[in-house]
């Protein structure tokens, strides 16, 4: 007996394999799903939310450091008989990082300036908003005194920063600790309700 | 734990229901009959009871999403 199924072709074949390619893996959006939720419900909780912002601003502020950096690698380099990892590395990270530490100098001065013209009522997003314009545009002097050999971003905005996010961060992840376990509880008697002796 | 107070637990704490719809779902449970509690209830605390087996598991995912 002959099969009356329509034939398919080998380009409809790899058609059905690429297309098969593209599909995003079902667990993946399912994990995302999960992940999304879970930040938006951390994003609803104004000690969550803090912590997440410290927690992004120290990572941020880190980054600019080490890019601070940039001139004492390419320096230490220098000395070890690594002269063009020093000049490339280190003279790429230091550009990065004292750009990124100028930049970000100026944005405070911009924050700062909106915040007073608008008496408060507009706060633009800040990298580090416990420390004052003056320290941080004060500080630059000693790169300009050391050749940029201190990495002034590293060792006094950032941080005073961290020393200020720290509780922020303990606080939240405690009180997250706390609450998990008591929602955990919470959740547990709310499922036994219905599928306690059901045998589920 | 009574099932109406069960059922609002379960609502807030679904991932499956948009939050959106958690809080209309919510204000509604007053007015549900027995049944209706009863059906949405088992649906969710069937959801709930695969989040919290397999709660180990799906940290270790995220953590190896956010890597």
């Amino acid at each position: 007996m002959e099969s009356e199924s329509p034939e398919v072709t080998e380009e409809q074949l790899a058609g059905k394999e690429s297309e098969a390619l593209v599909q995003p893996d079902a667990l993946d959006v399912g994990r995302l799903a999960i992940l999304a939720s879970l930040l938006q419900s951390a994003h609803k909780d104004p000690v969550a939310r803090e912590a997440i912002y410290a927690g992004l601003r120290t990572a941020i502020n880190v980054t600019i450091g080490i890019g601070d950096l940039g001139p004492v690698i390419g320096a230490l380099a220098g000395t070890l008989g690594m002269p063009g990892v020093g000049t490339t590395i280190g003279g790429a990270l230091g550009t990065a990082g004292e750009g990124a530490s100028f930049i970000a100098d100026g944005w405070k001065g911009l924050v700062r300036s909106v915040q007073y013209l608008t008496l408060g009522k507009v706060r633009l997003p800040d990298l580090t908003p416990d420390v004052g314009l003056i320290e941080a545009a004060g500080t630059e002097v000693f790169d300009a005194a050391t050749g940029s050999m201190l990495p002034s971003h590293l060792l006094f905005e950032a941080r005073h920063q961290f020393q200020a996010d720290k509780p922020r961060i303990q606080q939240a992840w405690s009180e997250a600790r706390g609450r998990a376990a008591t929602k955990k509880a919470e959740r547990t008697a709310a499922k036994d309700a219905f599928l306690v002796g059901r045998g589920k | 734990m009574d099932k109406k107070s069960a059922l609002k637990v379960l609502i807030e704490e679904s991932i499956l229901l948009h939050d959106g719809i958690k809080e209309p779902l919510i204000n509604k449970i007053p007015s549900m009959t027995d049944e209706e509690v009863d059906k949405l209830g088992t649906f969710l605390a069937m959801e709930q009871k695969e989040l919290l087996e397999n709660e180990e598991e799906i940290e270790k995912n995220l953590k190896a999403l956010l890597e």
